[in-house]
């Protein structure tokens, strides 16, 4: 797991090791160890409360540490101010200054490192073509759109040529139809800096959907790190399943262990052999009460019985068009159940779904 | 025929005793004023011809305006940083205890306290006697401009303080912590972010004190002399010394005249440096 302080190659983009927070008696990061490396797009993913925006704050030097240390591209900076940190950020609501145009505020952090004056235009309007804002580089913030504030936010805290970006809620903002246009601007954007950027956000699937790292967070501590990928298919916590994707959840216990392979049985005596992920190996003992996560999204019909599949039928609940799919709920023995499905189906009716072995996904109940 | 049912705002209807108030005390009164400025002894602009005709009271005029200007600057200068500190410390005990003092010296008499400055700038007062030890050969500081202009800034300062207080309250603070986020230190960040944006508090608290200073009477009255008489004493001593009503009440009508237009031009230099 450790990929921190290899001697070769160069040191992670962030390090944080034993990081506690404190607010007068209130723990509200409880001893976090985390690499970020060099170049990834990274998510601080959680519920509000969770710790991300503190965790965020102190990268950026905004508030201190209580225990722990922070480095950045190697070297410590866990006493240093924010200003000499060198980091961009980008606020929520992205603190423009609203006495200065949008060029104004783009220059102001070159004004600050005192380049000429000429320069500093330059820049500025570089930049500001970046984000494809040439055109209203003279107009103030007041003036704006929320996306053109927000791109003039970011123009300002590249403008110095940070390492790191941070990004605290920056589209929480945006209605649906910009945030989705600004995810793929900062992809693109991401990419063509090569620079790591760490963006905060409650919005799981805009996590899924940016990041090379997602760091979930719950309760001050880190719940799970991995790809979006990692984190989709093998969460290692009813928490993290439960957060990432809609999800049924069905009781169970596991009968038989043979490596990465599990045996559980269902309330109704099925058996069926599922993968265990790899967080949660240890922790899934033979005998013990389990978790079965279905996917409403793997859902199928018109299956076989055997033992490679856990089926569900019963009478449906509900259905919901989504454009893409019906959202079936259906009553079943073990619960209501949740399928995305091809078809439409009226209340009453029996449906009969079943879910392929390998797309289960079994945790511990703890 | 119909009755007519006249609606009435309940607005306008809670309004209407203060619209009365206003009326009976402040307009029909200012009316009169202005009226025996042009009546008394006689109908025409004498008593402004008697003001306005002298070198004496022009002298009074222009005394008033520089002696209010330096109250003011003085506040502005004193009390901008701790207008800034309650607004935005972190140590509740330190601000609480900065706006009792300041709530408390507001709510003492201006009588006691120009007469506390009295002792203080007095011939046998510590200030004179700090000053022989220095070696300066002063006898007394009462009746000096110096006197006049320390007794008002304490005066004015507590209510210049408390207005530019609920101005700097509302400011984004966040926007400092940006800029340093941004490389600036604290003290650049406060110069190009914070300042500028604070500075229509700054101004309307610094108007308002001004304006206070410019009509206000007991501590000149009692830390300046004659020589440092200001337009306030001199509609005073019209009055009480004199009974000359026409000419005080010439003189009052001149100071809201200057009052007004200075106020205005504030306004208008501040509009234009915002849409600058």
């Amino acid at each position: 797991m450790s990929n921190a302080s290899k001697d070769c190659g160069s040191p992670p983009a962030i390090q944080i090791s034993r990081l506690k927070k404190c607010y007068g008696a209130v723990e509200v990061l409880r001893g976090l160890d985390l690499v970020i490396p060099e170049g990834s797009y990274t998510t601080f993913l959680g519920p509000s409360g969770s710790g991300k925006t503190t965790l965020l704050r102190i990268i950026a030097g905004f508030a201190s540490v209580s225990e722990g240390t922070v480095s950045i591209s190697g070297v410590d900076v866990t006493d240093r101010a924010a200003r000499a940190r060198d980091v961009g950020m980008v606020f929520q609501n992205y603190a423009l200054f609203p006495h200065l145009t949008a060029r104004e505020n783009v220059e102001y952090p070159l004004k600050v490192r005192r380049l000429p004056r000429e320069e500093r235009r330059r820049r500025a309007l570089e930049y500001l073509e970046r984000v494809h804002l040439a055109e209203w580089a003279d107009r103030y913030p007041r003036e704006l759109s929320g996306g053109q504030q927000q791109r003039v936010a970011l123009a300002r805290s590249l403008v110095y040529g940070p390492k790191l970006l941070l990004l605290d809620e920056p589209l929480s903002a945006l209605d649906k139809h910009l945030r989705g246009q600004m995810q793929d601007f900062l992809k693109e954007l991401q990419r063509d800096l090569g620079i790591t950027f760490v963006h905060v956000t409650h919005d799981q699937s805009e996590a899924l959907a940016l990041s090379s790292l997602v760091v979930i967070m719950r309760d001050g501590r880190l719940e799970q790190v991995g790809s979006p990928e990692q984190i989709y298919l093998e969460p290692n916590s009813r928490f993290v399943a439960g957060f990432i994707g809609n999800s049924n959840i069905v009781c169970c216990s596991v009968t038989a262990r043979n490596g990465r392979l599990a045996t559980v049985k269902l309330g109704d005596g099925t058996e069926v052999g599922v993968p265990i992920p790899a967080g949660v190996t240890e922790r899934l003992g033979v005998g013990e009460k389990s978790l079965l996560l279905l996917r409403p999204e793997k859902a199928e019909t018109g299956y076989r019985i055997d033992t490679s599949v856990v089926a569900m039928s019963g009478p449906v609940l509900s259905t919901t068009f989504m454009g893409t799919h019906y959202q079936v709920v259906f009553s079943t023995r073990h619960g209501e159940i949740t399928a995305h499905l091809n078809n439409d189906y009226a209340p009453g009716q029996s449906v009969d779904v079943a879910w392929r072995a390998g797309n289960l996904i079994v945790l511990p109940a703890g | 025929m119909p009755a007519h049912r006249i609606k009435i705002n309940p607005i306008v209807l809670a309004a209407a005793p203060g619209i009365a108030l206003l009326l009976i005390f402040f307009a029909i009164p200012l009316a009169n004023l202005t009226v025996r400025s042009l009546t008394d002894p006689e109908f025409g602009l004498g008593n402004y011809k008697a003001v306005l005709g002298s070198q004496t009271y022009l002298r009074v005029g222009w005394r008033t305006i520089w002696i209010s200007f330096l109250a003011m600057s003085g506040c502005v200068l004193i009390g901008t940083p701790v207008a800034y500190a309650i607004a935005h410390s972190k140590r509740r005990a330190l601000v609480v205890a900065t706006l009792a003092v300041l709530g408390l010296s507001f709510l003492t008499s201006s009588l006691i306290r120009a007469f506390a400055w009295m002792i203080l700038f007095g011939a046998q007062g510590p200030i004179v006697a700090i000053l022989n030890a220095a070696g300066l050969d002063v006898h007394t500081l009462l009746a000096t401009q110096v006197a006049v202009v320390v007794g008002m800034i304490h005066f004015l300062l507590p209510i210049y303080a408390l207005t530019a207080f609920a101005g700097f309250r509302n400011m984004p603070f966040d926007l400092v912590v940006a800029a340093e986020g941004l490389g600036a230190s604290r003290w650049y960040a406060l110069r190009t972010v914070y300042f500028p944006l604070a500075l229509p508090s700054i101004i309307n608290a610094g108007s308002l004190v001004f304006v206070i200073a410019l009509g206000f009477f007991i501590t000149p009255a009692l830390l300046g002399g004659p020589s440092e008489m200001m337009l306030g004493q001199l509609i005073a001593i019209s009055i009480s010394k004199f009974g000359d009503f026409g000419f005080a009440a010439a003189a009052g009508v001149l100071l809201m005249v200057i009052t007004l237009f200075l106020l205005s031009a504030v306004q208008w230099v501040s509009k234009a440096g915002q849409r600058q």
